[in-house]
């Protein structure tokens, strides 16, 4: 037998040899040990039902053989027909197995039904063992978890579990607390009594792939195959799934996980963060960008999108739709400019506002204009003004893009595509760049018209070999002040 | 002694190549070196008996000379621009503006982006420049006296600097006189650029008072170029003032 069996299968096969060799009891020792550490182990339960005690217990094992194999004829005939030959054998869980859920339920059991009666009919004819209705209980047992009597809680929930196995609400709750108290076989067997009993919650089902996961037991892979065939799956459910996947090393079924929830629910901000969080860790920058963005683009405000929030300004360049469209973030650069030819205008005249001149103002204006549209052309191209009209041709929408048909395969992560941001096309801002250069020379000219005239006429003196009247003057007053 | 910023010890965001910045040294030293050295080597030396030195009429002419200014004489407002590259003679005027603008300008050069940086870098030039005119235009000595130095600009650039990056740490070297000690002493910015501005309060209150003793350094200039330095929020990448107006980190 190889040492790279799992544990709960070479636990099996010792038992074949055991039983092999004429000893039933070595047998039961290790397949009871087998389904305890594997407890979908089903060719276990099958082999158990051949060195059980009693009828009862038979029963048990056909049971959870039954439940793993929901369509296998063989098993629900040979139930039917030990429950025909002991019409009065009710199923009980093998002692070496039972849970101290079952244990507990078993001295109920007894406690209902004493000794008088051992094969007593099975839930139907059981006898509340609380006096208080199922949504009482449960609010009962909420206010004990808030005075942190988890002890007494656990009892009411598996109280209630007790008479309907499959209440969602007391599973989840006794889930939560046998996982807290580090009991996962007993959570285990909490939520396997559950989901046989009807539970159709996908959150019980993964809760059981966590803790399947968590003592390397079972078959949780199926069980999260199982949860993305539920067509009742929520987005939330899902990324719990893909986190799982994600934290044992599934990384396809991770995205694809992600993906089938971000189709469920295209506005669940926590699948698309998680998106973007494993494509930046897979080192897929562009697509992370996306949709740390789309993230963002559905608020901010909650954890979720403040978190993306957070992460994308940590990046650079990282610029909001609504800063790049807004008017405002152009105009302001505008401003610089317009403040900067003013005050050349201002010291060409003197630094003297008052004595700027129309050209001066004119020059001010165009400067303005040219600004504008240097800004536009370089760093402003998607501008609500202008974008719209004046979009790039290329943009496929979104909603054009060919959809994946309901029930098919998940479809490979692939690269997400968002709207694209509506651009003024390349030509046009080349030619809005041309136009802005050439207004802010024009604006140039107009708001240094003395100073260039000045210039100019100073240039030729100095080319002359002479030096201008103007430092001679300077020269002149320096020495009077300060001496020769 | 005198604690000199020689750069920072945070990354800078972007890691954009400095252009704009190390083009304004280049600029700044080139000037310095033909005004100060060759023009004046060429008058000293193959024109002993020259009346007039081709450095100091260069600085006359290309400095801003608030009387210059103020009646439209010379190159008028173009002088606010070119006194931004024009220094004096002793090279510690251009070796300290220098350091200073290579401690502080590639980081603001990162925020803006090279062209918005270069008009930044401009713009809050001319505010030194028309602050020092309009103060000492009214003087009735300092009026001819031409303005130069790179100083107002980048004291803009120091301004924009403590807006921004108030939390930086920066590296300086301890100068003994002109001796630097090679220990690199790490100073929040915050604390430096406020204990730089203090500097500058009382020397322009005395100024502008017209009691000054004479200084040589034009204060006004800084503490003006230093305020101008808000102006950085018309300046910088958007995404940056996105950051900055969201409260996240620089």
């Amino acid at each position: 037998m190889s040492d790279s069996l799992p544990p709960a299968e070479r636990l099996y096969h010792a038992g074949i040899d055991a039983f092999k060799h004429g000893d039933p009891r070595r047998a039961r020792a290790a397949w009871t040990q087998a389904v305890r550490l594997d407890p979908r182990h089903v060719q276990a339960w099958l082999s158990l039902v051949t060195v059980a005690a009693d009828p009862g217990e038979q029963l048990y094992c056909l049971h959870r053989a039954g439940v793993l194999l929901p369509g296998d004829q063989r098993v629900r005939e040979a139930y039917r027909e030990i429950k025909g030959r002991f019409p009065q054998a009710r199923e009980h869980p093998l002692p070496e197995v039972a849970s101290p859920v079952e244990k507990s339920r078993a001295a109920a059991d007894s406690r209902a039904a004493p000794a008088a009666d051992p094969f007593a009919p099975a839930l139907p004819a059981r006898k509340p063992i609380r006096s208080l209705d199922t949504s009482e209980a449960l609010r009962q047992a909420a206010r004990l978890r808030k005075q942190n009597d988890e002890e007494a809680a656990l009892h009411i929930y598996l109280d209630i579990l007790r008479e309907d196995p499959a209440q969602q609400e007391a599973t989840a709750e006794a889930v939560q607390i046998l996982s807290r108290r580090k009991q996962p076989i007993e959570a285990i067997e909490v939520l396997e009594g559950s989901l046989i009993a009807g539970n159709r919650d996908p959150g019980a089902l993964i809760s059981l792939a966590e803790l399947q996961l968590h003592i390397r037991s079972g078959n949780p892979w199926g069980l999260l195959e199982d949860l993305r065939a539920m067509p009742d799956a929520k987005a939330a459910q899902l990324l719990r799934a893909a986190n799982l996947y994600w934290k044992y090393g599934q990384d396809g079924a991770a995205f694809a996980t992600l993906h089938e929830a971000e189709q469920r629910d295209p506005r669940h901000q926590p699948t698309l963060l998680r998106l973007a969080e494993l494509y930046r860790e897979t080192g897929q920058e562009d697509r992370a960008r996306t949709y740390f963005q789309r993230t963002v683009d559905l608020g901010a405000r909650s954890d979720a999108g403040k978190t993306a929030q957070d992460i994308l300004l940590e990046e650079a360049p990282y610029i909001p739709r609504f800063v790049q469209t807004h008017l405002a973030y152009a105009l302001r650069e505008v401003l610089g400019v317009a403040i900067l030819f003013v005050l050349l205008a201002a010291l060409d005249a003197g630094l003297n506002f008052a004595r700027i001149d129309t050209a001066g103002w004119i020059g001010v204006g165009v400067s303005v204009l040219g600004g504008y549209l240097a800004v536009t052309a370089t760093s402003s191209p998607a501008q609500g003004i202008f974008a719209p009209l004046l979009r790039e041709p290329a943009n496929a929408r979104r909603e054009d893009r060919p959809r994946r048909a309901h029930g098919s395969a998940p479809p490979a992560p692939s690269a997400p595509e968002e709207e694209p941001l509506p651009m003024l096309p390349t030509p046009v801002r080349v030619l809005m760049g041309a136009v802005g250069g050439l207004l802010l020379i024009l604006a140039t000219v107009l708001v240094l018209q003395h100073s260039l005239a000045s210039t100019q006429a100073i240039l030729g003196t100095v080319n002359q070999g002479r030096v201008p009247d103007m430092v001679l003057d300077l020269m002149d007053q320096l020495s009077r002040i300060f001496g020769p | 002694m005198y604690p000199l910023p020689v750069g920072d010890t945070t990354r800078v965001r972007y890691r954009s190549f400095p252009l704009v910045t190390v083009l304004l040294i280049v600029i700044n030293v080139l000037v310095w070196f033909y005004v100060n050295v060759i023009l004046n080597w060429r008058t000293t030396l193959l024109w002993p008996g020259e009346p007039y030195n081709d450095g100091i009429v260069a600085r006359l002419l290309f400095g801003t000379v608030p009387y210059a200014v103020q009646t439209q004489q010379g190159i008028g407002a173009l002088s606010a621009i070119t006194a931004t590259f024009m220094h004096a003679p002793g090279i510690l005027h251009v070796f300290g503006n220098m350091v200073f603008l290579w401690a502080f300008g590639r980081r603001i050069e990162d925020a803006c982006g090279p062209v918005r940086f270069l008009l930044f870098y401009l713009l809050t030039g001319l505010i030194a420049s028309a602050a020092s005119v309009f103060i000492r235009g009214g003087s009735a000595v300092d009026r001819f006296v031409p303005g130069i130095g790179a100083s107002g600009a980048i004291a803009g650039v120091m301004g924009a600097f403590l807006v921004l990056f108030p939390g930086t740490i920066i590296t300086t070297v301890i100068l003994i006189g002109i001796i630097p000690i090679p220990i690199r002493i790490p100073i929040p910015a915050l604390i430096y650029l406020v204990w730089w501005l203090a500097q500058q309060i009382v020397p322009t209150l005395q100024i502008v008072q017209g009691s000054d003793p004479g200084y040589t350094t034009d204060f006004v200039a800084h503490l003006a170029g230093f305020f101008g330095g808000l102006l950085i929020f018309l300046f910088v990448r958007k995404d940056l003032l996105y950051r900055y107006l969201s409260g996240a980190k620089l």
